[in-house]
């Protein structure tokens, strides 16, 4: 172990696009959450999710993203799609008919809309977490000026979601070694979920006080200035993806307008 | 030095009306190794959490009696103070990290980075901590990827690298297997070393006989025994009372009972060995069959 090689694992480690400051990486969420509130359409949803899908492939986070994106887009994306085109009618034109069971036109239109909207904000948020270590994001609300106790519940809430999730394993093979049914249909699943949900909330409630106790162990609660033995900048890569951002999502937006 | 004094204290927990300390008194001097023993429910970690400042202000309760910590009464050191100068570590090493760290390197720095210790200096410290408890092999591990043994040995670190005067360990293995409880224990044999002032809340009566320079052996939340190990824990009273004891203590005072009239009582395994040693070799040298076999 020598100085050198912990300096080293102190700076942000990963490939370009993970080495993207976390604003420049929140800006692509804001700027396609524009675009997508007003040119929201089936043609935005293909390039929002080609331009995705080609920066996870970039970032190396493809497996884990696609899975989620895909997920987002079923769920969501075509769910609302679907919802909107069978029941908004509004006496609107029928793009496509098959039995008793009829596309509007407006109900479609709104649908692309509102799952573009969707895909944008959450694949660009899934993105952001995917890309982002949450030292970053922990130094990032530091360097904002966020008060240390907003920060510790902001990070501590992302990485709680590991912890819970193990915790709910455990929870989950205790109840099965008592007999506890947790597999099989959808009804058998549900009567599972209320007695691991208690269990879960109220050892969730004894670690969060024994949590407080560390915290105060470690001084967190003590008066004065803090240090951080993580130190980013924004770099120079930062300040020009960020105008190239901006630049292309003014374009569009003025091209949109004239066009 | 006298570094903490109890004068008659009790205390009772906002939920129940019986005292769980009733009229406590002791004094741990500076550089000892002083272990709060007994059995469950005796106080001992209620003592541990008053010493280190959490009751009252963190779990209420009610009271009565003094105590003073470095030579001042506890209600005149600061919050601050506290947490800067008496370490705490307690049982469960699944809730011991800070939550928000992805390295426990840097899950060992969080605590200097709250009092604000330079960079540079926060580097050198965590490895100098690092390296002085042998945690090398997983200072860049995630703290929640990490055995119950590991957890426990960060947050020792983590407390550790703060240098507070007064650490108080409050039961670290109850949750470890012997294996983790050996890695623990030959931290805290270190930190004795270095004559670091330790309250170890401990029920595990092996251990504390054989790593305590003081005992203070609490039942039914009154001081029952104080004073060295050897006095503490080869008492007849611990016998008599049916109170927890080393096994070893345990099987002289059943050795004395059927007549072998042992010099001392042992309260170690190496201790029993030299012991009852003696008397096998008197057996052996006798040529009863009892002795060879």
């Amino acid at each position: 172990m020598d100085r050198q090689s912990v300096e080293e694992k102190l700076k942000r480690q990963g490939g370009v696009i993970e080495n993207f400051c976390p604003f420049t990486k929140l800006m692509l969420v804001v700027c396609t959450a524009v675009l997508s509130i007003l040119f929201g359409s089936l043609i935005y949803i293909a390039i929002i999710s080609a331009v995705y899908i080609i920066l996870s492939l970039a970032a190396h986070v493809s497996r884990d993203f696609l899975k989620s994106y895909f997920r987002l887009f079923i769920f969501f994306g075509l769910m609302l799609i679907l919802m909107n085109s069978f029941f908004q009618s509004n006496e609107s034109e029928v793009l496509f008919s098959m039995g008793k069971v009829s596309i509007y036109e407006e109900g479609f239109y709104r649908g692309c809309r509102m799952s573009s909207i969707i895909l944008s904000v959450a694949g660009g948020l899934l993105f952001f977490t995917e890309t982002t270590p949450i030292q970053d994001l922990m130094v990032m609300l530091g360097n904002i000026g966020l008060s240390s106790d907003i920060v510790y519940v902001v990070v501590a809430t992302f990485q709680s979601i590991t912890e819970l999730s193990g915790r709910m394993e455990q929870i989950l093979d205790a109840q099965r070694s008592r007999g506890i049914e947790t597999d099989g249909n959808l009804i058998v699943r549900a009567k599972a979920v209320l007695p691991m949900l208690i269990t879960l909330l109220l050892s969730s409630m004894v670690s969060a006080e024994e949590k407080a106790i560390a915290l105060e162990a470690r001084c967190f609660n003590c008066q004065g200035t803090r240090t951080a033995l993580r130190v980013y900048k924004t770099t120079a890569a930062d300040i020009i993806a960020m105008i190239v951002l901006a630049l292309i999502t003014g374009g569009i937006v003025v091209a949109g307008f004239i066009l | 030095m006298e570094v903490i004094r109890m004068n008659n204290l009790s205390y009772r927990y906002p939920t129940t009306e019986e005292y769980c300390l009733k009229n406590v008194s002791f004094s741990i001097q500076e550089g000892e190794l002083c272990a709060i023993a007994g059995s469950n429910g005796c106080g001992k970690t209620t003592i541990g959490n008053i010493i280190r400042g959490l009751i009252p202000s963190f779990h209420g309760g009610e009271i009565e009696g003094t105590l003073e910590i470095f030579g001042k009464s506890s209600k005149e050191i600061s919050a601050d103070e506290k947490a800067k100068r008496i370490g705490f570590v307690f049982q469960n090493p699944f809730t011991q990290n800070s939550g928000i760290k992805e390295t426990v390197f840097e899950e060992i720095a969080f605590g200097l980075e709250n009092i604000g210790v330079g960079r540079e200096e926060i580097i050198t410290r965590v490895m100098d901590i690092i390296e002085m408890l042998k945690i090398e092999s997983f200072m860049y591990k995630h703290p929640l990827e990490l055995s119950g043994g590991y957890r426990q040995r960060v947050a020792l670190a983590s407390i550790i690298v703060q240098n507070p005067e007064i650490m108080v360990i409050d039961e670290p293995t109850s949750q470890l297997d012997p294996k983790g409880t050996e890695e623990v224990f030959e931290i805290i044999k270190l930190l004795n070393r270095q004559k670091k002032t330790i309250v170890l809340v401990e029920h595990k009566m092996e251990l504390v006989a054989e790593y305590a320079d003081h005992i203070i052996y609490l039942n039914e939340g009154t001081v029952l025994l104080d004073g060295t190990a050897e006095d503490v824990l080869a008492n007849e009273i611990l016998y008599k009372k049916n109170l927890e004891m080393p096994q070893v203590a345990r099987l002289g005072f059943q050795a004395r009972e059927k007549g072998l009239m042992i010099e001392k009582v042992p309260i170690t395994m190496d201790g029993a060995v030299k012991i009852f040693a003696k008397y096998g070799k008197c057996v052996k040298d006798g040529g009863g069959s009892h002795g060879e076999s």
